[in-house]
């Protein structure tokens, strides 16, 4: 039995077809061929597949695809142009903040929680209440990263809070982008 | 100058941004989705198969098992007993076991089409620990393997019967046991297979051997190696465990060819817990003797290794148990007995360490008690034997270079070790470890080296060729700056391209921190044969009969003629479209002047040996059982640091690997029965589970690898366990010998043990109770 369901994707509609049990990630991976969503466990332990729904982020693999119709989906493949949009460039392959402060901080190693990890953090520096180790620590709790040790990736996200904090324009931007997407 | 310089991988934008490819994410064109039938009994034998129910599902492409594919056993090459299938066909000998394979149009096809199969077992007796598979008359995993011994090892060098019956030595002993834990690799085991029309096979593989999986892939399909392909994406972590020819290969290969279509397997996670290669447990009965002035004098030791159902690469790994902790100390006499035993449990693999954690745990924690004994500093002892720079070990390892020492003092001036021993504060406590690790561990008599090859296109960027495997740990970064070191050229000019056998050299395989050394010294001779061409060219270009060319900054210069000179890309392109010229490319040799590990006689097996010490700090709560790592500090001998950016991580990574090992991660067998399979369940660390790690390296450059380096990987692991159960000795007054020291082992052993145990100021006991968890 299939359903046709229309899933906004990094500002773009796909018509799909999809059975009721495929997940999210699996459509995104498998239907859509946006393969920079990764899938690790497959039961939500390892926050590889983490995408931004709404500007939240959630483990694609627990969220079925039909429930994800008539909500803003973005994959770390849209997360540049989305904060583009947000500050009214044009999409131009740019890398965001947190992605360039990944780059400097060797936060990247094998690059398969990478993903994950980035869209986690975003939503974390959009969101969160708080910004703070603890806070940043409690976000990027469900992301598992096996090469790192995570001290490079916390001192990443830090780096790019810190640089947002420097420069307003960049916080409005990113909050402008939380507005977009919502 | 790109050595030493911080680099982030060379391919960290591609990364970020989703775009890099793992085999995961590798579609074709009608490609199918393949999935693997596992036996749901830990030994059994076959009776019968009827795949036609799930043949006649609508979107089945095919449905193969044991008796279709070639009835071939095989193993870890040819050293090692022949003893693995493809899909089985007589019997099954683990839960998990792989039995038959499916190809659909989709996922949950495929997966309906497993459940249509029937598979008529007859249930034999299991065996699930050795001492149930070494009990006479138990059953037979393998009927070649009587009392289920999958191997054995035993050698004697000295005269340790005399050393132990010398007056007044002091004679320590103990039994140790570890448990089974995943490498917890991110991106799970993948594979994507297809046929050419010619009856070629390509793999595109998530594993970093490829040369070595073409091999076996090859023997279990009954192809000659010259048809198979192997190719190799980005693969999402591996830690050692990725390098065998797992049964996902032959079958997702079978599946392509009978369908003629692509097709692709990829594991779930639980697949990997339950059918993956995790890291072996032991256990360990070892006897110490040192003389009174605190020289090491004797060991012995008795070690079991569980290796499941399998092989696999277990005998490579009881060989290297068997001498590479004996080179850290000095010490004369030793002696070995080592036995791997079959179990119902799957096969075990490479894990970071290769059986050094669980060594380091068992050896580190004799040397404590013989400190206790002695009465003296852990870490002084520990100095006073330590193995120095020009030691020939009692196996023959040459150490050329060697920083241990060093790293001790280093970590106990670090970690304020004097001071804080003095300040006694309760349940509170500071223990110390060291390793040896091997550097390119030749395991064959033939070719044991590494070969690149590197072309300097007219637009004079160089293109790297190396089949030496990318997986995350930055060899890719590494080889790019040996280039940019060599060619003066930055490194976004430089492409190092991943291993594919048809293009790449022969490669030996991923393992025995042997990239940096072997791969890098080969990536190293191309580039400076490249710059050579390049002179010589240049010359040419140049018109310059004699006098001295020399390159800087991506240009050759002519020694004295400062105006005279040409870009390394004018210089590529002259070469290229002048008469009788020619491409820049060059092949760099390695080929180590090592002898393979023979316990008859003396020999020296790696090109070079790493060292490492660490001191860990911990507070143990008494109400929970939770162990509170204060600090972790740790020198590293790794010769030069080439990159330092990736060298802490991968120190950082590998303490808390260690720290999960030590504390938390079990994949506990309940009745032969894997309780729990997923990150969460097993105990994987995350952020939390962090300490604040101090990572310094010794001064130290070996004369054989590139820029004196040597390999940093597996530094940080494996002496974690033995200096965190000192730490929580220290603080509590129980030694551990078994892993993992959860809090609820914590919490039992302090209700068991005398308050005045726990109440005394460690420093001044000499006496501590041993506790197996």
């Amino acid at each position: 039995m299939r359903q046709a369901i229309v899933l906004q994707v990094n500002s773009e509609r796909h018509y799909v077809s999809v059975r009721p049990g495929d997940t999210l990630a699996q459509v995104l991976r498998e239907r859509l061929l946006l393969t920079g969503t990764k899938e690790g466990c497959g039961m939500g332990e390892c926050g590889a597949c983490s995408v931004l729904l709404d500007g939240r982020a959630v483990n694609s693999c627990l969220v079925l695809a039909v429930d994800a119709e008539g909500h803003e989906i973005v994959t770390i493949e849209g997360l540049g142009d989305r904060a583009a949009a947000a500050e009214g460039r044009a999409a131009d392959g740019t890398l965001t903040l947190l992605q360039e402060a990944f780059v400097e901080h060797g936060a990247i190693h094998c690059g398969f929680c990478t993903p994950g990890m980035v869209v986690t953090a975003t939503d974390y520096l959009e969101n969160s209440p708080r910004r703070d180790r603890e806070a940043l620590m409690r976000a990027i709790e469900g992301n598992v990263c096996r090469c790192t040790g995570y001290i490079t990736i916390v001192a990443a996200i830090e780096s790019a809070q810190a640089a947002i904090e420097r420069e307003p324009a960049a916080l409005e931007s990113a909050q402008a982008a939380v507005g977009a997407a919502e | 100058m790109a050595i030493g310089k911080p680099t982030p991988v060379v391919d960290a934008r591609a990364k970020v941004t989703g775009r890099s490819e793992y085999t995961v994410d590798l579609h074709r064109p009608g490609m199918l989705y393949g999935k693997i039938l596992r036996s749901p009994h830990h030994h059994a034998r076959i009776v019968s198969i009827d795949t036609s129910a799930a043949a006649r599902i609508p979107g089945v492409k095919a449905v193969v098992t044991g008796f279709d594919l070639p009835r071939v056993r095989y193993g870890f090459g040819i050293r090692h007993r022949q003893d693995m299938c493809a899909l089985c066909w007589d019997k099954v000998r683990f839960k998990g076991d792989e039995v038959a394979a499916v190809a659909a149009v989709d996922e949950s096809t495929a997966a309906q089409a497993l459940d249509s199969i029937v598979v008529e077992y007859e249930p034999l007796p299991t065996l699930f620990d050795f001492d149930a598979a070494l009990a006479e008359g138990a059953t037979l995993l393998h009927d070649d393997a009587p009392g289920n011994i999958a191997g054995t090892l035993a050698f004697a060098k000295g005269d340790v019967d005399a050393a132990f019956a010398e007056p007044g030595v002091v004679v320590v002993e103990g039994t140790y046991t570890t448990q089974r834990v995943h490498q917890c690799y991110m991106e799970p085991m993948a594979c994507l297979a297809e046929w050419s029309p010619d009856g070629r096979l390509t793999v595109h593989i998530g594993s970093m051997n490829t040369s070595g999986i073409r091999s076996m892939l090859a023997a279990s399909l009954e192809m000659p190696i010259s048809k198979v392909r192997v190719v190799q994406p980005n693969v999402g972590g591996s830690f050692g465990s990725k390098v065998t020819n797992a049964g996902i290969y032959p079958a997702t290969a079978w599946l392509a060819k009978l369908t003629g279509r692509p097709a692709r397997i990829v594991y779930t996670r639980e697949e990997e817990y339950f059918a993956s290669r995790p890291r072996v447990n032991n256990r360990i009965w070892l006897k110490t003797a040192v003389r009174r002035d605190g020289s090491l004098l004797a060991r012995e030791v008795k070690l079991l290794n569980d290796v499941g159902a399998y092989v696999e690469m277990a005998a490579a790994m009881l060989e290297v148990m068997s001498h590479r902790s004996d080179s850290l100390y000095r010490i004369p006499n030793i002696r070995f007995d080592g036995r791997m035993v079959y179990t119902n449990r799957s096969p075990v693999g490479a894990y970071r360490g290769f059986g050094n954690p669980q060594m380091t745990f068992a050896y580190e924690e004799q040397l404590d008690r013989i400190a206790r004994e002695l009465n003296r500093d852990p870490l002084e002892l520990r100095l006073q034997n330590a193995s120095r720079q020009g030691d020939v070990s009692v196996h023959g390892w040459e150490l050329q270079s060697c920083g241990y020492p060093e790293a001790l003092e280093i970590v106990r001036e670090r970690s304020g070790w004097d001071r804080k021993r003095a300040e006694r504060k309760p349940y509170h406590g500071l223990g110390v470890a060291g390793t040896i690790h091997e550097g390119d561990d030749r395991h064959s008599t033939g070719f044991a080296g590494s070969e690149a090859t590197l072309e300097i296109t007219e637009d004079g960027r160089a293109l790297v060729t190396s089949g030496e495997g990318e997986f995350g740990q930055g060899a890719h970064t590494t080889f790019a700056q040996i280039v940019a070191e060599e060619l003066t050229i930055p490194l976004e000019d430089i492409t190092v391209r991943f291993p594919d056998t048809d293009v790449s050299a022969y490669a030996l395989g991923p393992w025995g921190s042997r990239i940096t050394i072997s791969g890098g010294n080969a990536v190293k001779f191309a580039a400076e044969a490249a710059r050579n061409q390049l002179m010589e060219e240049a010359a040419i270009l140049l018109d310059v009969r004699d006098g001295n060319i020399a390159l800087a900054g991506g240009r050759l210069f002519v020694e004295g003629h400062p105006t005279l000179s040409a870009s390394v890309a004018e210089v590529a392109h002259s070469a290229l479209y002048r008469l009788n010229g020619g491409i820049i490319r060059t092949v760099g040799k390695e080929e180590p002047f090592t002898s393979m590990m023979n316990p008859e006689i003396q020999s020296n097996p790696c090109s070079a040996y790493s060292f490492a010490a660490q001191v860990a700090e911990v507070t143990v709560d008494p109400d929970t059982g939770q162990v509170h790592i204060d600090g972790i500090w740790t020198a590293n001998d790794c010769g030069t640091v080439l990159n330092p950016l990736m060298a802490d991580a991968q120190v950082e990574a590998s303490v808390l690997q260690g720290i999960g090992f030590t504390l938390s991660e079990h994949m506990e067998y309940r009745r032969g029965h894997l309780r729990q399979a997923g990150f969460l369940r097993t105990g994987t660390p995350n952020v939390f589970d962090m300490p604040p790690v101090d990572v310094q390296y010794t001064d130290t450059c070996d004369p054989y690898g590139p820029y004196g380096a040597k390999g940093v990987a597996e530094l940080g692991q494996p002496p974690i366990p033995a200096a965190l159960a000192g730490a929580i000795e220290d603080a509590i007054g129980v030694r551990f010998t078994s892993l993992p020291i959860t809090p609820e082992e914590i919490l039992r052993a302090l209700t068991t043990t005398s308050s005045k145990a726990r109440a005394r100021g460690p420093a001044d006991a000499n006496h501590t109770e041993e506790v197996e968890s």
